[in-house]
């Protein structure tokens, strides 16, 4: 017969190791959840001061001082706040930051940050967009096309958030096959798919580019960042290519990936920019949550054009067009007005 | 092929009656070649679980514990090793879905699938009483899904981890009919895990493939965890019912990201005791026609 007493040691000894193992283990867990606007706005300040990534250049650029912004809305925060009033002083000190791609997210509300464009020409016009497509053009997936009377090609792209194929891109080049020369047209795009406006740019490309660099925090510091990492832009050699001119018409609302897409275009030696300068948006955003549930979409990782600069505050055209109020009232766009004079060779 | 599963599961009735005697040591392997040997115990079992997420945290995705529950699926093979009568080798295989909440509108899925190969000898054999310890090796795959990430909605869990696992097991009747119950520990000791670099994108890490600093070693020190499953198998006329009750604790802290996961699952399911043939083409010869 066994020996109960073993037995029993046994068990215990094998359940003490086991506890004693899990009492010794530092659990790891997250923060739960509060809605206290005190603790959320100390969430907010304190997830920005460690994930944002252009504190030290907006020093440098406007005086961004993160700790006098705390002292400045601390006082503005107690417990009674409403939740309106949280998301309105939240919001306005994330518009500190003067970045688009930093927004909180409440289920009522979004903060945007508008400065990189209000204030200035709009340089975009639906009613003058519809006259330079007239009535004979084409649209498919977020895409308008169509020949110009002066035999160029038009291309209007919205938004790189609505996905097209590398076959619609071969298939517009076709029938673009007559024309001299092309414009793209990326007003008002406030960006998207990062890769979608990488493999329109390749192409245009010859071979494989170096377009930027990249890099990422490694920590909470304001200055902790990676080593920045080359950026390559590799055309498909089996894809048609287009080499004739090309002019990239731009305004303060082509922002994030078309901003990407305009610093990769630029340095084509047959592309020219046209427009005002973009918006900027150079920061790769990632998301995180404050304690109550609201999201935080904030700038992680700078992008750097080839020169290691920044494009966080856009990019300027090489030829700096505003649409003039003469030519609005004759329903001519101004900018592919001297957009056409360009290819044509007359500029 | 249906004739194949046929014989098969003519082959395991009779062994699964077998498994309501106490398993008897293998037969000489002289006279393996042309007989029929009950060798091989297996010991195969599968239970559903619901469990319920005491702490779901991903740094990369959120600052935030969630809690929720899951679904999951346990499967255990259990048999003896060619390497002798006290050496066992035992797969685990565990995969899993679930939904975690932080307040009212923030969830995340998870799916996780774990699989974990160890060697278990029997280091004390008393009666009814076995104590088991022994290497193993665990692999987990899987992913977290923030609904409310636009940028980073997921990150993927990947490790390989190796370790202990140890085993007491106590063999008992209730109402004359066989019955076990076993405690399992399994212990990852030292594994690498893929994790993001703070805040790395992973349009960085994949579209552009910069994945260097993206594997971290962990160790206890650097994240301590631990499965602990409470098995019963009771047996019910010609089935053996098994209930399992879980709690598996997985967590580890890289030099920028932490998370942490843990479970407690109570789970049914259902037991398979048999015995291979050997050699298995000869078992076709035993068939009555």
């Amino acid at each position: 017969m066994p020996s109960v007493p073993v037995k029993k040691l046994s068990i215990i000894f094998l359940i003490n190791i086991s506890a004693a193992l899990v009492c010794l283990t530092s659990c790891i867990k997250g923060e739960p959840y509060s809605s206290s606007p005190t603790n959320n706005f100390e969430a907010l300040w304190q997830l920005l001061d460690e994930r944002y990534c252009f504190f030290d250049y907006k020093r440098e650029a406007y005086g961004l001082d993160w700790d006098e912004v705390h002292e400045r809305y601390s006082s503005l925060v107690n417990d009674s706040l409403t939740n309106r009033q949280l998301f309105n002083v939240l919001s306005a000190m994330v518009n500190e930051l003067r970045d688009g791609h930093t927004n909180l997210i409440w289920d009522f509300g979004t903060s945007r940050y508008t400065g990189f464009y209000a204030g200035y020409p709009r340089n975009f016009d639906s009613e003058l967009f519809s006259r330079t497509l007239g009535t004979d053009y084409y649209y498919t997936s977020g895409i308008y096309y169509t020949r110009l009377p002066e035999n160029i090609g038009y291309l209007y792209i919205g938004s790189f958030s609505t996905s097209f194929s590398q076959r619609l891109i071969t298939e517009i080049f076709r029938y673009f096959e007559p024309c001299i020369g092309l414009i793209i047209d990326v007003r008002d795009n406030g960006g998207g798919d990062l890769t979608l406006a990488q493999d329109l740019a390749a192409r245009f490309m010859e071979e494989k580019t170096l377009v930027g660099y990249i890099a990422h925090k490694t920590g909470p510091a304001h200055d902790a960042f990676s080593e920045p990492q080359p950026v390559y832009v590799e055309p498909d050699t089996t894809l048609l290519r287009w080499d004739r001119p090309v002019c990239v018409l731009c305004n303060r609302l082509s922002y994030s990936a078309t901003n990407d897409f305009v610093r990769n275009m630029r340095l084509l030696p047959q592309v020219t920019i046209v427009g005002d300068r973009t918006g900027g948006g150079s920061g790769l955003p990632m998301s995180t949550e404050l304690p109550n549930g609201w999201s935080l979409r904030y700038s992680s990782s700078p992008m750097y054009d080839v020169e290691m600069q920044h494009t966080e505050f856009g990019i300027d055209p090489d030829v700096p067009v505003n649409i003039l109020a003469a030519d609005r009232q004759r329903g001519v766009d101004t900018i592919v007005r001297i957009a056409t004079l360009i290819l044509q060779g007359g500029v | 092929m249906k004739r194949t599963l046929f014989h098969i599961f003519l082959l395991l009735v009779p062994a699964c009656l077998l498994a309501q005697e106490d398993p008897q040591p293998a037969a000489s392997s002289d006279a393996a070649s042309d007989v029929l040997i009950p060798a091989n115990f297996t010991r195969t079992g599968t239970t559903i679980s619901l469990g319920l997420i005491s702490t779901s945290f991903d740094s990369y995705l959120s600052p935030n514990n969630y809690i929720g529950f899951d679904l999951d699926l346990l499967g255990e093979d259990w048999r003896r090793s060619v390497w002798g009568d006290n050496l066992f080798r035992q797969s685990i295989y565990e995969t899993t879905v679930g939904l975690t909440m932080a307040g009212s509108t923030s969830s995340t899925l998870v799916a996780n699938e774990t699989y974990t190969h160890a060697y278990a000898w029997r280091v004390v054999r008393f009666g009814p009483f076995d104590l088991y310890a022994g290497p193993e090796l665990q692999a987990r795959v899987g992913a977290l899904y923030n609904t409310r990430n636009s940028n980073n909605p997921v990150n993927l869990k990947l490790g390989l981890h190796a370790g202990g696992m140890a085993m007491a097991e106590v063999r008992y009747n209730i109402g004359g009919l066989p019955a076990r119950t076993s405690y399992q520990l399994d212990l990852p000791l030292l594994g690498a895990v893929f994790s993001p670099p703070y805040t790395q994108s992973y349009y960085a890490m994949f579209d552009l493939r910069q994945l260097g600093g993206t594997v971290h070693f962990v160790s206890p020190f650097n994240g301590f965890s631990l499965r602990r499953i409470l098995t019963t198998d009771l047996t019910l006329r010609h089935s053996i019912l098994r209930v399992v009750l879980e709690n598996d604790s997985y967590q580890y802290r890289t030099s920028t990201n932490s998370y942490a996961q843990r479970t407690f699952r109570l789970g049914v399911g259902f037991v398979f005791n048999s015995y291979a043939i050997r050699p298995r083409e000869k078992a076709f010869d035993y068939l009555p026609y």
